[in-house]
């Protein structure tokens, strides 16, 4: 996969960029940038709501963006809601499946939720009274704490929403144990796919959940937005949690009918470049081919972990773990941000600090993490340039 | 992009300042204790002051947490403000406090620079 750096334009600007903070945000392909361009240039106009050729146009690829998303997640189109990110959709099913919850009714998390899978629920049982419960970590090998599952998910849990791939240590959650407690038990299923989608294919029938949220920006495509994922049934009992343009099916001044899913969720004029742009993206990673895809990172990911456990005073966190794209460590004595700082002076840019995930980070060091997450472009070369970075900052902090 | 000079961010005034904090204590008897963190970097700062019978600074103890850069400032502007009265000590500026460091700083690292310094424009008066 040497030539495909040539494929992304800002690579080919900084050819001395050692990018390895993907998991933060990826680099964008030409395809995706030229179809984002396209676009603004050539089909610019509403969608479902003129009936001028343009409007047809631009309204045929925003459903064909849907069709690529369903395919890609082995879904149906009509279960495809696009929104600005997982932010948004996150927050519209804390929301939207709480709603009737009371106390006495609980939903579990994990410690390893990204802030974005945690303050959402946190502000929804302040409000509605229900219990937010955690499952906790191994501190040793920072996986999930098996037995939790058990005892966390009972009778009472109503939703179990968790991380499938870790944002901080790339951890690799047991899918299949955790969605088939949570049905034993009568709950939903919440799946936090941010880091996942940009390593692998998912099959949202296999995993069974009843949601999964991504955001397109993390496998190539544009920011802003983000793809929720919905059983059919599940949606058409679900209440919106944004009100607006193009949901309606029916007005009068007393009562309102809303159109089926998707368009029930996608109030307002939608991110249609950014729609078109993460279909342009998938298209690409397809002719790629996911297997590929997935064996690179799993290839670097082990290249990065033997490489690093040979040196001295850098700790690796979960080394252990099933993990997946990327690798997260501290130099013994620094703090990550001067870690990152020397880096850069080095042209790597790697993340440094809590990570959005302060409750996890915290039971790990005082130092923060710095995390290398790889992408396509990646290549052992890179790797091999974090040994140089980290022999810097030795040198420079005298450890 | 611009390269930042590295080897005079981390002079070794800063590392050593990082390895050897000044006032890094906590004191007995305060008359004031204030915290502020970065909680991106998970940066902790809490700083006690205890004001002597004019008003001014008598004795000053922080208990941080940090990179190099937030502990070597955190340092410096604790011992800049001793015998300062707490009106004068918010007259410090930004500018200044940067000047203190007197190393370069990138955008994304002055939350680290300037995270006592924050805390002491919040005592009150």
């Amino acid at each position: 996969m040497n030539s495909i750096r040539e494929q992304f334009p800002l690579l080919r600007t900084y050819k001395d960029l050692v990018y390895l903070d993907n998991a933060a945000t990826t680099q964008k392909p030409e395809s995706v940038i030229k179809a984002v361009t396209r676009f603004y240039e050539k089909q610019n106009a509403n969608v479902h709501r003129g009936a001028y050729k343009l409007s047809d146009i631009s309204s045929q690829l925003y459903v064909e963006a849907h069709t690529r998303v369903a395919s890609f997640l082995n879904a149906y189109p009509d279960e495809i809601i696009f929104n600005s990110g997982a932010t948004a959709g996150l927050n519209t099913l804390a929301y939207g499946l709480t709603k009737n919850l009371e106390k006495g009714d609980n939903v579990v998390l994990t410690r390893m939720e990204h802030h974005s899978n945690l303050l959402p629920w946190i502000e929804m049982s302040k409000r509605r009274g229900f219990e937010v419960r955690f499952i906790g970590l191994n501190p040793e090998s920072g996986e999930l704490l098996e037995e939790d599952i058990d005892t966390c998910i009972d009778e009472r849990t109503r939703v179990v929403t968790f991380v499938h791939t870790s944002n901080v240590l790339g951890i690799v959650n047991p899918m299949h144990r955790l969605i088939t407690r949570a049905k034993a038990m009568g709950a939903l299923t919440v799946v936090d796919a941010c880091q996942a989608v940009a390593h692998q294919k998912i099959d949202v029938k296999a995993l069974d959940c009843d949601f999964l949220v991504f955001s397109g920006h993390k496998l190539y495509g544009p920011t802003g937005i983000g793809v929720l994922y919905g059983k059919k049934e599940r949606l058409e009992k679900m209440d919106p949690f944004h009100y607006g343009g193009g949901m309606v099916a029916r007005v009068s001044d007393l009562s309102i009918a809303w159109k089926d899913a998707p368009m029930k969720f996608e109030a307002g004029t939608p991110h249609i470049a950014g729609a078109i742009g993460l279909s342009a993206a998938l298209k690409y990673l397809e002719n790629l081919g996911w297997e590929e895809i997935f064996s690179h990172t799993e290839t670097l990911t082990k290249y990065a972990t033997e490489t690093l456990s040979k040196i001295k005073d850098v700790k690796i966190f979960g080394k252990n773990a099933e993990r997946r794209g990327m690798i997260a460590f501290e130099v013994e004595g620094v703090h990550s941000h001067d870690v990152a700082q020397i880096f850069d002076s080095e042209n790597i840019a790697v993340r440094a600090g809590q990570h959005c995930a302060t409750l996890f980070v915290q039971e790990l060091t005082d130092n923060g993490i710095v995390r290398a997450s790889m992408g396509i472009y990646n290549t052992k070369k890179d790797i091999d340039k974090l040994i140089v970075g980290i022999e810097k900052v030795k040198k420079m902090f005298h450890v | 992009m611009q390269d930042v000079d590295i080897e005079q961010m981390y002079k070794e005034a800063i590392l050593e300042l990082n390895r050897n904090p000044l006032n890094k204590k906590v004191l007995p008897y305060f008359s004031f204790e204030l915290f502020s963190s970065n909680p991106s970097c998970g940066d902790e700062c809490t700083i006690q002051v205890q004001l002597d019978r004019d008003g001014n600074i008598g004795d000053i103890g922080h208990q941080s947490k940090g990179c190099a850069i937030s502990q070597a400032a955190i340092s410096l502007i604790t011992e800049e403000v001793k015998n300062q009265n707490i009106q004068d000590v918010k007259k410090i500026t930004k500018e200044k406090m940067l000047e203190l460091l007197g190393i370069p700083i990138t955008h994304t690292r002055l939350k680290c620079a300037l995270l006592g310094w924050s805390i002491l424009q919040k005592f009150p008066e």
